[in-house]
Parts: structure tokens; C-alpha cells; sequence
């Protein structure tokens, strides 16, 4: 068990790691599918299945599908292999040091100091219950988790609405579209003023 | 053995920080970034719920999943709009974009 942890935690720590580190952004997306299945794995390992499948069917079948797409999409040509890294990064490196140790120091050692698959055996033997019957159960039960996935199917339908909304060119004919340019050259000569008789009309 | 699971999230969360700073070039890590940042969020979720017996936990988990899809969805977008505007998607220049 433990050993399958490190083994896990090497290839997501090290995968991430080098999803920055990485020149070629397709090189980084492929490392960023390692790190989803990586950790998809190590939520299976403390028997939150269902969660880690979710991670595998939303992250790697989806979301990272969709990175890959606008990677390809803009041209790899113009995007230039060589990545730039900021000027001043030992400063960030030491205060990405700080925050590490300062994280660290919170994790309070005593409290925490029980034994997570001792736990998950421990969980089993209480509910008698697979991971996703007693997930599904409590999700569909709790009125406030009906309320938050009403939230979040509008959210999801804003989220398509909105990026469908950014992207699309409308090149429909006979759709009158303002155009900057042409409003700003116009001059008095573009202009015919006509004097109009009484009960006439222009002609 | 919580622990082991915290301090990978901690490390996981510092790089994802790392990259969402040190990178000058490109838009896109950014958002890969912020995903590793999630992610990261996502096993302190996680592994928090399975020690205190607590299924709560993970039905979050699933929500933050969702809001993360949704903000991939909207990020792709603007990146392919600053692309198409600007030829590249460098992030130097970028505050151009402010109105």
C-alpha cells in the first residue's frame, strides 16, 4: 500500500513538475494527463473510487482533451519553443520556500496521526457499503446538495453559453455590424443635404 | 498516512504557484497551472473526508470539479480570442487587454 503511494505520488509530484518545467506546450498537456491519472490512482488507493473515475472521465476525457484541442489549434509555429521564465525567479523560488515551510509548520502532527487505510478498512467494516452507493446516497438525500447542483448545472450552462458566446464570428449576410473605421472616415461630403418641398417629398 | 497524502497537496499546490508565476510565455500554462492548483485543493478534499468518515468531503470534491470544467471552458476562450487578436500568447504585453 505504501509503496504503491510513493510509486503514485512520484508520478504526479514529478509529472507536475515537469507540466511547468516543459518547452513544448503539448509536451506539458501530456505531462498534465499524467498527473490526472496519477492522482485519479491515489484516490482510488484511499478508497474514494468514485471520485478518482470521476477525475478520469471529467479531467482525462474532457477537460484535457479540450487543452489539447486549442493547443493545436493556435499555431506551434508562432508560439516560440523556447520558454521564457521570468528574470527575478530565485526571489520567487524563496518565497515559494517560505510558503512551503509555512504550510508545513500548519499541518498539526499529533491530530493527524491516525492511519488513513486503517481508516478506509475501518469505513468498510461500518457501513458495509461500496464507495459510490454511499456517495450517491448522501449526495440525493441532503437538500443542500440539490441546491448546490442546481448552482452548478447553471453554472455549467453559463460556461457554454459564454465561451460559445466569446468565440463565435458571425459572418451572417445582411447583418448590419458597426464598423470604427468606416463610422470615423466619413466626412461632410458623404453627407447630401436636400431641401424638401412642402407636400413633396424627396423624389 | 493523512500526512503523506497533505504534504503531496502541499507540494502539488507550490508548484502549481510556481508555474502560474515563473512562466513569461505562455498563456495556456497558466491555466494548466491553475488545474494542478484544483487538483491540489481536490486531495485535501479528499483525503480529509476518508479519515473523519465524512462523504461530505467528496461530494464537494465533485462540485469543485465541475467549477474548474467551467473555468477550462471560459480560459480556452479568451486565450483563442487573445490569439486571434494578437498573433501570439505571450504573457507580457498582456494588460493590454484591459479596457
Amino acid at each position: 500500500m505504501l509503496f504503491l503511494f510513493y510509486f503514485f505520488a512520484f508520478v504526479v509530484f514529478g509529472s507536475a513538475t515537469m507540466v511547468v518545467a516543459s518547452r513544448d506546450p503539448i509536451h506539458s498537456v501530456l505531462f498534465l494527463v499524467a498527473t490526472f491519472i496519477g492522482s485519479s490512482s491515489l484516490f482510488i488507493l484511499i478508497g474514494a473510487e468514485f471520485i478518482g473515475l470521476l477525475l478520469l472521465v471529467i479531467y482525462v476525457g474532457a477537460v484535457i482533451i479540450l487543452f489539447l484541442f486549442v493547443v493545436m489549434m493556435l499555431d506551434i509555429d508562432i508560439i516560440s519553443k523556447k520558454a521564457k521564465i521570468s528574470s527575478n525567479w530565485p526571489i520567487i523560488m524563496l518565497i515559494m520556500a517560505l510558503l512551503g515551510a509555512d504550510l508545513f509548520l500548519f499541518i498539526n502532527k499529533e491530530r493527524l496521526n491516525s492511519n488513513i487505510f486503517n481508516n478506509i478498512s475501518a469505513e468498510r467494516i461500518i457501513n458495509n457499503k461500496s464507495n459510490i452507493i454511499e456517495f450517491s446516497s448522501a449526495f440525493y438525500s441532503n437538500i443542500n446538495n440539490l441546491y448546490n447542483l442546481e448552482v452548478i448545472g447553471m453554472l455549467l450552462l453559463l460556461g457554454m453559453i459564454g465561451s460559445i458566446f466569446l468565440v463565435l464570428r458571425n459572418k451572417r449576410k445582411g447583418l448590419k455590424r458597426q464598423s470604427d473605421l468606416m463610422q470615423k472616415l466619413r466626412n461632410r461630403s458623404s453627407v447630401e443635404l436636400v431641401k424638401v418641398n412642402f407636400k413633396e417629398g424627396i423624389k | 498516512m493523512i500526512l503523506h497524502y497533505l504534504i503531496l497537496s502541499v507540494l502539488l499546490f507550490l508548484v502549481g504557484l510556481t508555474g502560474l508565476i515563473i512562466n513569461r510565455k505562455n498563456l495556456l500554462l497558466i491555466l494548466m497551472s491553475v488545474e494542478i492548483m484544483i487538483l491540489a485543493a481536490n486531495f485535501n478534499f479528499v483525503s480529509f473526508s476518508v479519515v473523519n468518515f465524512d462523504i461530505e468531503g467528496q461530494i464537494y470534491s465533485l462540485f469543485v470539479l465541475a467549477s474548474a470544467a467551467v473555468e477550462a471552458s471560459i480560459g480556452l476562450a479568451i486565450v483563442l480570442l487573445y490569439f486571434r487578436q494578437n498573433k501570439h500568447i505571450e504573457v507580457e504585453n498582456i494588460n493590454s487587454m484591459k479596457g
